[in-house]
């Protein structure tokens, strides 16, 4: 645990030394503040233009691009908190110095994925003020606003955690970021473009929420679903409510007494905790100098977890398979 | 000894196996179905059947039996195809019996009910019940002590509107209009003076007036039925019992006519339509509201119309609907028309302002600068860049407080809630109030609703709005006064149909018509204030202001069009005559109409719904309501809310000695002779093709006695009056003939002795030849005479 401590503390201090961490945190927070200003002025340019405009759906238009945006920042974001966390150290030459200290693989890779997620939640934590635009006009619940950022947490962590594989399995940042956001832009885009095309190659219907289950932003455009404003919303002017048309592919499900909305996003963090299990437990293999395969204690923990990890969602498994209209 | 490899393995192999014990453990519970229990036992018995009209109500008779415990519990009604349940909160006794009507509110195509009991959410005794939707077929209720047979035309012998009897005992009679509903025509055989309540008689009442046709039977026991029913329903004092003559009888139903025909002899009201001879017809009849009265002379299931061929036709053209509503299909009560217009009236929401967010953008621009190069440049000129985790949160979170605290201060409304409610007097304590409730909410929601009286509440019946569709809430449409619950779908506007009879002292309105002029004396006797109150009738609406509980105003009826010139306002809907500048203003180029005004619209639209083309058939006094008799409080604090209600009662006309009816009080009368009405600048008309044309002109019924000396009647057309080749004449009701005029049109006849002409307040006017050139013919009388 001494370990842990020794890498967690000297990677916060570096974490927030220089410019580049307050550089982020005002493109975040900046960013975040001009994509609520320019959703606001667009619904509000609406006004008297045929339906009525309510001040909740203003609320809801501005929560929904805030967040959209927010995500969007994020989940490119989190990798790169981590992607030079074990090639930066092959970089420097100095894994042979960390093999000979007493710290321990699996202590240097938690160590520096917790920072990443940490610096994620610095940022999320930053951007929190910007919800109180949200408040102003009404139509989000707290409820609304846990359920968004424990997806976008949840993305997040997933996000560090394969920056950390990629920098573990290439040894090399520049191959780790590339590999990294080759990943990222595939699940990203792969998934709604092969969501798209079985709509194409099936009379334009939705495609099954499955497809889009794994992908960061139709997580939050599910977790959105609740807060959407009302289609009388022009959607040629409120890009980032027609966006969620596109994001949430079969999440709004047509049924008797009304719409309903299938909460994906649930097997969305199922899949994002399973996949970061599982990249950490191959980072810790892979960041061996070697026997790299051979079982150690690291392995009888990482499999309690798992296997504690399997039983939290079996046991919850109501829960998640509604996600997928089960 | 162990080598450490193999103790990690084994600890490996035993966590492995204590993890699948803990998944096998997981998958093989299973929760367990609740069980219902067998100590309540329910037997539900629909009326009529089970069969019902589309969008009325079924009641739904429900006998309960408890061999438990006491237990308060829900009876539900679902339908797989109605969204929400109608139910009842009753108190059920330990070891014993219980029973209820439940309402059922019906959709156009239910085929099978479920009824429920259920007590904290679990579900005791079940029933399935068949039913089956009448579109377009007259559900008949015989009410009548002793079975009540009709010889009714087959079904496969009618080309439309087949009819379907059912025989109801008195006291099966349902209370509530809404249990009527299903009703197009109520035959009343024997009836003693006790079996109905007052509650069986308002609901009766309120039915007529909604467009119900109530058949009351003659013969011997007419004089009892007659001491049961209140005055508006009786036509005819009951006189000896004779032989009928049944010559009409044949000629009305087409066929020879029957034996001897026993029948009472009757002594109708003057403003009533007898039917047969001039000293004992065979039946009377009277419209009231948008609904009518007919009471016969002789009793419906007389054996000798038992056998008579001709009966059939007889009871097809008798028993008939008042008028054939089209809404979504057919209708035949005006219920639907008006259901539809109180939803539609909750599209128009209120404008609510959006809160001023330029300080709290502000706030975050200053904040974004802040938590940035602001903290950045502090800490690094401290040299204590690190500190930044707890700076940044902190004043992350300390700016948030500020911002949020900033928002929830000028936060605006985020739901809507909108009351809709028509107040229809029904007697002189009783009136039907209809509100409909829509609710607009940004997320899925439960409201509450506590109901201030024993309402019946049904689905809205859909309509679009602006906004979007509105539709009805799910949830329990609770009855007998228990709160409702209903589940609001964010961001639809959706809500519930409630109705009720309520106690309202009626208002003392009185139109006193004088030898040169009429006022009006209309006096507060409703205990709560009056908002804009207007009397309105014939393109008039006369406004006499706010009147407090017991204040009383009065006016003068306006001068009306003379003879010859044009009254457009005649054929103009109630609800133009009454907000016309409002509405005007609103329409203008570059502005909109207030929402309010709109709903106000709506709601007079509603009020004569029944009627034609929006226009009132009688005088009626209109008044806007602070709150409504029926009250709903729904559980959402901090929701804007909006309440619109309008209170229609009618007021007596009166007088004595010498009077002068106004032009355009003399109105058409559609109801026996339907044909087409038209419209133009001398106010509304009939088509006169095909020749002949004849036109009643009636006037309100309180002006039935009225004894006329002298008339001057205008008649105009479209179309250039055919100069020759027309014949006018004029209905004598005393020698029963008609009289020829010399009157080569158009323009007005002067009619110096206008007594045989005018009996019961009706005139009778025969244009033949080539009248049918003329498109459309406008009638218009100025009657002078004696108001006893």
């Amino acid at each position: 645990m001494a370990g842990l401590t020794s890498v967690l503390l000297k990677e916060l201090r570096a974490t927030l030394r220089g410019s580049r961490a307050a550089l982020l945190i005002t493109v975040y927070v900046g960013l975040a503040l001009i994509g609520g200003r320019l959703v606001f002025n667009a619904v509000t340019g609406q006004l008297g233009m045929g339906p009525p405009l309510f001040a909740a759906q203003v609320g809801q238009a501005i929560f929904v691009g805030l967040v959209l945006a927010l995500q969007a920042l994020s989940v490119f974001l989190a990798p790169a908190t981590t992607v030079n966390g074990v090639s930066a150290e092959y970089e420097r030459r100095t894994v042979e110095l960390l093999a000979a200290t007493p710290l321990t693989p699996a202590w240097l890779l938690l160590g520096k994925l917790l920072t990443g997620i940490a610096f994620v939640l610095l940022l999320l934590i930053a951007a929190l003020p910007l919800f109180s635009l949200v408040y102003l006009f009404g139509g989000v619940g707290v409820a609304d606003l846990a359920r968004v950022l424990a997806v976008m947490l949840g993305s997040a962590i997933a996000g560090a955690t394969l920056g950390l594989f990629c920098s573990a399995l290439t040894r090399q940042t520049y191959a780790a970021t590339l590999l990294c956001y080759a990943l990222l832009v595939a699940l990203v885009g792969g998934t709604l473009l092969a969501a798209n095309f079985w709509s194409l190659t099936n009379a334009m219907l939705p495609a099954p929420p499955a497809y889009v289950a794994a992908n960061p932003l139709s997580a939050i455009g599910a977790a959105l679903a609740r807060t959407r404003p009302p289609e009388v919303v022009s959607p040629e002017t409120l890009r980032p409510v027609a966006a969620l048309s596109l994001l949430t592919q079969g999440v709004l499900v047509e049924a008797q007494g009304g719409r309903v909305v299938l909460p994906l996003y649930r097997v969305s963090l199922v899949i994002y905790g399973a996949a970061s299990l599982l990249l950490f437990w191959l980072s810790l293999h892979l960041v061996r100098p070697r026997r790299r395969w051979a079982l150690t204690r690291d392995d009888l923990v990482m499999l309690i977890i798992s296997v504690a990890f399997l039983l939290v969602v079996l046991l919850a498994r109501p829960w998640w398979q509604a996600g997928l209209g089960g | 000894m162990k080598t450490p490899g193999i103790i990690r393995r084994r600890a490996i192999h035993a966590a492995i196996v204590m993890a699948l014990a803990l998944l096998a453990g997981t998958l093989a519970g299973t929760h367990q179905p609740v069980r219902a229990q067998d100590e309540v036992t329910l037997a539900v018995t629909p009326a009529f059947e089970g069969n019902y009209a589309p969008d009325r109500w079924l009641p739904l008779s429900i006998v309960l039996r408890n061999a438990g415990p006491p237990a308060r519990v829900t009876v539900a009604v679902a339908s797989p195809l109605i969204r929400p349940r109608n139910s009842a909160l009753v108190d059920l006794p330990g070891g014993g019996e219980l029973s209820l009507t439940l309402y059922a509110a019906m959709d156009r195509s239910t085929r099978e009910l479920a009824v429920t009991v259920e007590r904290a959410g679990v579900v005791l005794a079940e029933q399935r019940v068949a039913v089956r939707p009448r579109e377009g077929e007259r559900i008949i209720g015989l009410v009548s002590t002793r079975p009540l047979v009709l010889r009714l035309p087959r079904r496969e012998d009618l080309a439309a509107l087949p009819l379907l009897p059912f025989a109801i005992a008195p006291e099966q009679l349902p209370e509530r209009p809404a249990g009527l509903a299903s009703l197009a025509v109520i035959v009343l055989g024997d009836l003693p003076a006790q079996r109905l309540t007052p509650a069986h008689l308002a609901a009766l009442q309120a039915w007529v007036r909604a467009g119900g046709h109530l058949v009351i039977g003659g013969g011997a026991g007419l004089a009892t039925t007659l001491a049961a029913l209140p005055a508006p329903l009786r036509l005819a004092e009951s006189g000896a019992v004779i032989a009928l003559d049944p010559q009409p009888l044949g000629a009305f139903a087409d066929a020879p006519p029957p034996g001897a025909l026993q029948g009472v002899v009757l002594r109708p009201a003057p403003d009533t339509r007898p039917f047969g001879s001039s000293t004992a017809p065979l039946w009377t009849r009277r419209d009231l509201g948008a609904g009518r009265v007919t009471q016969l002379a002789f009793d419906p299931g007389l054996s000798t119309l038992q056998t008579w061929s001709g009966a059939p036709a007889l009871w097809d053209r008798l028993l008939s609907p008042v008028r054939i509503y089209r809404t979504v299909g057919f209708d035949l009560n005006g219920d639907g028309v008006q259901a539809q217009i109180l939803a539609s009236a909750l599209g128009y929401l209120p404008v609510i302002a959006l809160p001023d967010s330029t300080p709290l953008f502000a706030l975050l621009v200053t904040y974004t600068v802040l938590i940035g190069p602001g903290l950045a440049l502090l800490l690094h000129r401290m040299d204590r860049q690190e500190l930044g985790w707890i700076a940044l949160p902190a004043l992350a979170l300390g700016i948030g407080a500020i911002a949020l605290g900033l928002a929830l201060a000028s936060r605006a409304d985020e739901r809507i809630v909108t009351q809709v409610a028509l107040v229809e007097q029904v007697d002189d304590a009783t009136a039907r109030a209809r509100t409909s409730l829509g609710l607009l909410t940004p997320r899925d929601e439960r409201f509450t609703v506590g109901v201030g009286g024993d309402a019946v509440a049904r689905p809205l019946l859909p309509a679009a709005a602006r906004f979007g569709a509105i539709d009805s809430a799910g949830g329990d449409l609770a009855q007998e006064g228990a709160a409702l619950t209903l589940e609001v779908n964010r961001w639809r506007l959706e809500g519930a149909l409630l109705e009720a009879l309520v106690d309202l002292p009626a208002l003392d309105a009185q139109l006193q018509v004088g030898a040169d002029d009429v006022k009006l004396a209309v006096r507060n006797t409703t205990g709560r204030p009056l908002r804009d109150v207007r009397v309105a009738y014939a393109g008039h609406a006369v406004a006499l202001g706010d009147l407090a509980p017991d204040e009383a105003a009065t006016a003068t009826w306006p001068p009306t069009a003379r003879p010859g010139e044009p009254r457009p306002q005649e054929a103009t809907p109630l609800s133009v005559v009454v907000l016309g500048e409002q509405l005007v203003a609103g329409r203008a180029p570059g502005s909109a109409p207030e929402r309010r005004i709109l709903i106000r619209e709506a709601l007079l639209n509603a009020a004569v719904a029944a009627g034609i083309e929006g226009q009132a058939p009688e005088p009626l006094v209109l008044a806007w309501l602070d709150a409504s008799p029926l009250p709903l409080n729904v559980e959402a604090p901090g929701a804007a809310t909006q309440y619109v209600g309008l209170l229609v009662a009618r007021p007596r006309i009166t007088g004595g000695g010498a009077a002068t009816i106004p032009a355009g009080w003399m109105q058409l009368e559609l109801a026996d002779a339907p044909r087409p009405t038209c419209t133009g600048e001398f106010g509304r008309g009939l088509v006169p093709a095909p020749a002949p044309l004849i036109m009643t002109l009636a006037l309100p019924a309180d002006l039935a006695t009225f004894a006329a000396t002298s008339a001057t009647l205008d008649l105009q057309s479209t179309r250039p009056w055919p100069g020759a080749g027309i014949t006018t004449e004029l209905f004598n009701w005393q020698t029963g003939a008609w009289v020829p005029l010399s009157f080569d049109g158009p323009g007005t006849i002067a009619i110096n002795d206008a007594a045989p002409f005018v009996q019961g307040g009706r005139l009778r006017l025969r244009l033949d030849g080539r009248i049918d050139e003329a498109e459309c013919v406008f009638a218009t009388t100025v009657l002078r005479g004696v108001l006893p």
